[in-house]
């Protein structure tokens, strides 16, 4: 008898149970849950950069070789040393041409002979001009033959204007031989110029090398850049005009400024389906202070897409059900709500939000897979919060409300 | 002959208990008992404010208050829930004590006392499953599946009925069947008087403990 009781009871008690069980499920718009959170941060702006990580080498912007050569000549001097830096229109190699050098003193000596011809005539000239003087001061004793005789003196003075006239029109055919002879010099002494060849780049001298043919000066083009490769998927997104940060091991964390100028369009390699095409990209960057070496390797950052004002939230404040993301927002009355949101940059541990929330919006960041819409929310206690004026400064009246709260509660 | 308190033997064989109470002269240990059951009590009001359960008024000001303001409100707010864990028992424990005492004044005060620490008991023994519930699946006190307290909040709006519903619980019927055992051992009252009383009891101090909660008492400070 006791025993049917006893599991009469048991019965009971169990169907009591699996009743209220079952209401709970079916009226669960009607029925609050309360969750615990430990974690609770809100929706804040910031300023959110997506970098795409790669690596790359200090290198010279461009290699320029500069080669002998013999047709301007035999090799005079090379005024370049390994190491050295150039600027653009410096003399590295100067020749000589001995063509050249004849022709010039050939023309010099020509020039010479002309100009002293040109002094000659005008010391003739100066001695005519003189004769004629005499001539024209010369005056007849005798008065009979004074006709006569400045007759005579007038032919003769006529004759030396002649001559002079004469003279006058050799030295202008000698002068202008002597131009002739001097623009002949100006042309020698140009094409002389040409014989030297300078450095079309500023940069800094690498290699001199020796070969059958002459020196070749390999120069190292500056400013230098930084050049890395980009993997194909890698292609779309990093763009010319991006500004990039790069750090060496040399110089420890410190940040260099720089810019996206070059990416290829060509693959380094020959494109083969067996092998993954790699894209060349160059990154410049302004003078800087710590000096920055050809060959050395260098951690780059690309600044891929930015946003000044992005509305952003922790990483693990999100729930992922397999494409759509959400958020548990808490509302004005202390519930919670879960929010379907599209999101865009990601920087480490922060989300870009696009759609879905607002500023100052409180999201929940802790046990996101217990909370369903429309659960009360409440809070575990920060201890590390709590700050001792705040607690002692409430007003002693909203203190005492507290506390009779709390001691009125189950 | 002593009684010995022997909490959960007693509990799940009071008619022994029943026995025993009704011939012994000497109550032993009631005190470390009381304190014991307290103690228990005040360990779960910890946990529970730390958790943060029942402030869920204080969540709805969540945008208001400054985070240092915010931790500050659930301290003192832990606070009353704390003080309350000490407090509020033993003085269920004297107030039940006291109106069995009104309907039974042959029975020694000591003996009601010790019959309201095994009622304490089952108290906490239902605090502990509340806890847990909350804890686990986030059911309050009000959406016990142990009580009245899902149907109430389906049927009714108002916050004192829902209280009211929510405590009339399994756990209430097991304290009053609890306390008619042993009563009814002890005296020589009416099987209706005894009913009667003790429902009339432990209902009055549901009604007040409901009437109390819907009037959020604490908004008139």
């Amino acid at each position: 008898m006791r025993n049917r009781i006893f599991w009469l009871i048991c019965i009971t008690i169990l169907l009591f149970i699996g009743i209220n069980i079952f209401l709970l499920f079916k009226f669960e718009k009607e029925v609050t849950l309360t969750k615990s959170v430990s974690d609770i941060k809100n929706v804040a702006t910031s300023k959110m950069q997506t970098l795409h990580k790669t690596d790359g080498v200090v290198a010279p912007a461009n290699e320029v070789k500069i080669f002998n050569n013999p047709s301007l000549g035999t090799l005079d001097k090379i005024s370049a040393q390994e190491g050295q830096e150039v600027s653009a229109g410096e003399v590295l190699l100067s020749y000589s041409n001995i063509d050249y050098e004849a022709s010039r003193t050939h023309l010099e000596g020509l020039i010479d002979q002309s100009e002293e011809e040109v002094e000659l005539l005008e010391d003739a000239i100066t001695e005519l001009r003189g004769l004629k003087t005499t001539i024209e001061t010369f005056s007849a004793s005798d008065d009979e033959m004074k006709e006569e005789i400045e007759q005579t003196q007038d032919e003769k003075a006529a004759r030396v204007d002649v001559e002079i006239a004469d003279k006058n029109h050799q030295i202008q055919v000698v002068e202008t031989k002597i131009d002739g002879y001097e623009t002949q010099l100006d042309a020698i002494e140009e094409h002389e110029n040409q014989l030297e060849i300078t450095s079309p780049v500023n940069g800094i001298v690498k290699e001199i090398s020796q070969t059958k043919d002459g020196p070749v000066i390999t120069i190292y083009e500056t400013p230098f850049v930084v050049r890395g490769q980009l993997k194909e998927e890698e292609t779309p997104t990093v763009l010319e005009g991006q500004m990039a940060y790069f750090t060496t091991d040399v110089y420890g964390a410190k940040k260099f400024d720089g810019l996206v100028a070059n990416v290829a369009q060509l693959p380094a390699d020959k494109p083969e389906i067996s092998q993954k095409s790699k894209y060349p990209f160059t990154i410049t960057f302004e003078e800087t202070s710590k000096k920055l070496q050809a060959g050395f390797h260098v951690d780059i950052a690309i600044v891929t897409a930015e946003n000044e004002n992005a509305l952003t939230i922790p990483k693990k404040a999100i729930l992922t059900e397999g494409k759509k993301k959400y958020l548990f927002v808490i509302n004005t009355d202390g519930k919670v709500e879960k929010r379907k949101i599209s999101i865009g940059l990601k920087e480490n541990a922060k989300i870009e939000v696009t759609k879905g929330v607002k500023v100052g919006e409180l999201v929940i960041t802790s046990d996101l897979d217990q909370l369903s819409t429309g659960n009360a929310i409440v809070k575990q206690i920060e201890i590390k919060n709590l700050s001792k004026d705040v607690v002692s400064k409430l007003r002693k009246r909203k203190i005492a409300r507290l506390i009779t709260e709390g001691f009125l509660q189950n | 002959m002593n009684f010995r308190f022997e909490l959960v033997k007693g509990l799940f064989k009071p008619s022994i208990k029943a026995y025993q109470l009704q011939h012994s002269e000497r109550l032993k240990g009631i005190i470390p008992n009381i304190l014991i059951l307290v103690l228990i009590n005040f360990i779960i009001a910890l946990l529970s404010s730390y958790f943060g359960f029942g402030s869920e008024s204080l969540t709805t000001k969540i945008y208001q208050l400054t985070t240092t303001e915010f931790a500050s409100y659930h301290f003192w707010l832990g606070v009353g829930i704390i003080t309350g864990s000490i407090i509020k028992p033993l003085l269920f424990l004297f107030t039940l004590a006291l109106i069995f005492m009104v309907f039974y004044p042959e029975i020694p005060f000591k003996k009601l006392l010790a019959l309201q620490v095994y009622i304490l008991l089952i108290g906490i023994i239902e605090k502990v499953l509340l806890f847990l519930l909350q804890f686990f699946i986030g059911l309050t006190p009000t959406t016990s599946p142990f009580s009245l307290g899902v149907i109430g909040q389906i049927l009714f709006e108002n916050s004192f009925l829902v209280f009211l519903m929510a405590a009339i619980s399994l756990f209430l019927i097991w304290k009053i069947v609890f306390s008619v055992i042993i009563v009814r051992q002890i005296t020589e009252q009416t099987k209706a008087y005894i009913f009667s009383s003790v429902i009339g009891a432990h209902l009055f101090i549901v009604l007040v403990d409901a009437a109390i909660k819907s009037l959020e008492v604490y908004k008139f400070i």
